[in-house]
């Protein structure tokens, strides 16, 4: 019965986690998709809103004021950090890779400076639990999943129904054909990068009252991005959300029966081995 | 200064005057600095081979690996292990570190390479948590985040006698011995066909495929020797500490690999020791006066890899050729034949 009721758990904590991952990683694998920039710190991105999201809460008491500002400021510092510093060197997949190194390192130590070492929490803005079959669940973290996937559906509908939707997807399949038919690839890359870097930002809001907000934040959940979007297939959306989803499955189910750090390495080492099994990810390479 | 000098029928370029006065230099040290300079020393020269070991598999071969920290891990622990609990004395122990590293590396190297040339480094991102992760957890054997004491081990040498690691001056020569050795190996490695090979690879690897060469092969081989050389690093860097622990895994110490090569300079071996020398002497300097000096390296890093990404012997490259105009044709000639700058 305990086993039982364990599982359920299991179950609906992994599509909440799942959904909330691929929130994360679709940014990430919509930068290299497009851009071909490994965007290390798209992790610091997520801290970056969690940490924005604090301040806001703390100087206005308003969490959805947090999930509109903190956005926003990712989605600039995103912005300037793409046509600044990595436009000129964009040429260089390892050059970029090493210089958005450089900015986790500047990101995690400028929020260190600002935010302080300790981890803080902001308070959720639901508070009630729902009880069902008699187990009992934060109605919070059905909202985050709930909010999540809607998200994903607007990011959907964005590439598939709206102009810019289908200049980038063009841009990304053909940019000498695209910007010779006239698509403004500049812009089009602009904006990916500001894209991206709101999603981190609006998924680091949403879970800093789940997960808690430190400088650190950023790490674990790049390990995590980095490894459904290998899974899943560089460049590929869908293959993205099918291996968040298994990932947090087999983290959350491994955690019922062994202990959470050994599941955690458990999940990785069969990642790697899926890895080996099929290089190219679940779907095949830059299926947008 | 710049003509070229000539012994043997052999010339002495001014290149290599640089590594005999670095060297000079290096053998100097403890004559000028007290206690706390042999140690800082000697750590500068440990990270230096580890910078070089991945300038290796970056700066010669193109490979780009995130998980360099896994093999400075593995080779610090393996040493510790034949020291604590065989009782191997210190050079035993830096060969089985330099072998099991070696063979851990082709493991890996297996899964990393198959891999496309971004998966590769994501790849190797997740090899280098897979191992934190798993050496943080497994406290029975790696003693965790606590980490645990090494006993020094003694130094047999034939002739000269026995010496103990705990004696600072042999320990940082000791050090330095190794470091040369090492380089020279690599250096041999980097100059003969297989060098080449890997160039080639990091050029073009198209090309190098159409031409009959077996990348995969050439690849593992890189990521073999340069996981060998990283391993006798870290087993170097736990004699310097008497401390090993489960953060030598951690990404920030593959980050540091990284950040070494790039701002000596990548594709000349020599760069990732000057590269570490600087970057520990500044941390040490800059983590006095403030605690955010990963901020100031963050920003070194980022500066560097926009304006000079050959780092700090591409600018000396440049400044010099500009400088002796004249004979550059000769000496570009020259060092391209050896060290292949920039990309494609």
């Amino acid at each position: 019965m305990a086993l039982a009721s364990d599982l359920t758990i299991a179950l609906i904590n992994g599509l909440s986690w799942g959904i909330t991952i691929a929130l994360i990683a679709l940014g990430l694998n919509l930068i290299f998709g497009l851009l071909e920039i490994v965007n290390m710190a798209h992790g610091s991105l997520y801290m970056l809103g969690a940490v924005t999201g604090w301040f806001v809460v703390d100087a206005t008491g308003s969490f959805f004021l947090a999930l509109l500002i903190a956005p926003i400021a990712v989605a600039v510092i995103g912005v300037v950090l793409e046509r600044v510093v990595l436009r000129p060197i964009e040429d260089d997949i390892s050059i970029t890779l090493i210089a958005t190194f450089g900015f986790l390192l500047i990101f995690q130590q400028l929020a260190l400076l600002t935010f302080g070492p300790g981890t803080r929490t902001i308070e959720a803005p639901i508070t009630a639990t729902l009880q069902f079959a008699g187990l009992s669940y934060s109605a919070y973290r059905i909202v985050v999943a709930v909010v999540s996937v809607l998200l994903i559906a607007l990011l959907y509908a964005f590439l598939f129904r709206t102009r810019m939707g289908m200049w980038m997807r063009g841009v990304r399949q053909d940019l000498e054909t695209a910007s010779a038919l006239g698509v403004p690839t500049s812009q089009v890359y602009m904006l990916t990068f500001g894209l991206g870097a709101a999603f981190a930002a609006l998924a680091g809001v949403l879970l800093a009252p789940i997960v808690s907000v430190n400088h650190l934040m950023g790490l674990d959940i790049l390990a995590v991005a980095f490894i459904v979007v290998i899974v899943g297939g560089l460049g590929s959306l869908q293959g993205v959300l099918v291996a968040s989803l298994l990932y947090a499955f087999l983290e959350n189910f491994g955690a019922v029966f062994i202990a959470p750090v050994e599941a955690r390495i458990l999940t990785l080492v069969i990642m790697i081995v899926f890895v080996l099994l099929r290089p190219d990810g679940v779907f095949e390479e830059g299926a947008i | 200064m710049s003509t070229a000098v000539s012994t043997a029928g052999r010339t002495l370029k001014p290149r290599h005057a640089i590594w005999v006065l670095l060297l000079i230099a290096a053998a100097i040290v403890p004559f000028v600095a007290g206690e706390f300079g042999l140690f800082l020393g000697a750590s500068i020269l440990a990270l230096g081979l580890y910078g070089a070991s991945f300038d290796l598999l970056y700066g010669y071969t193109g490979l780009l690996s995130f998980g360099h920290s896994v093999f400075f891990g593995v080779g610090a622990y393996a040493a510790t292990f034949a020291i604590n609990d065989y009782a191997i004395g210190a050079i035993t122990s830096l060969l089985i570190a330099f072998i099991i590293t070696g063979i851990v590396a082709i493991g890996l190297g297996l899964i990393a390479v198959r891999v496309s040339s971004h998966g590769f480094v994501i790849v190797t991102i997740l090899l280098a948590l897979i191992a934190h992760l798993a050496a943080s957890s497994l406290t029975g054997l790696t003693g965790g985040t606590d980490g645990l004491t090494v006993l020094v081990p003694m130094v047999n040498l034939p002739v000269l006698g026995e010496f103990t690691l705990f004696d600072p001056m042999f320990r940082y020569y000791f050090t330095l011995v190794v470091l040369v050795v090492s380089l020279f190996l690599m250096y041999r490695v980097t100059t003969s066909p297989v060098g080449l090979a890997y160039r080639m690879i990091r050029e073009n690897e198209k090309r190098a495929r159409l031409l009959g060469y077996n990348v995969t092969l050439y690849k593992l081989s890189a990521f073999m020797l340069s996981g060998a050389f990283a391993g006798l690093a870290g087993a170097l860097s736990m004699y310097i500490s008497g401390f090993v622990s489960a953060s030598e895994f951690s990404l920030t110490v593959s980050g540091d690999a990284i950040i070494f090569t790039l701002i000596g300079g990548r594709g000349t071996l020599i760069g990732a020791v000057v590269g570490a020398a600087l970057i520990e002497l500044v941390a040490n300097q800059v983590s006095e006066l403030t605690d955010a000096y990963p901020l100031f390296i963050g920003v070194l890093l980022v500066t560097t890899v926009i304006l000079e990404p050959e780092g700090l012997l591409g600018l000396l490259k440049r400044v010099k050729e500009r400088v002796l105009s004249d004979d550059s044709a000769e000496q570009t000639e020259s060092a391209s034949s050896r060290e292949v700058p920039g990309n494609e």
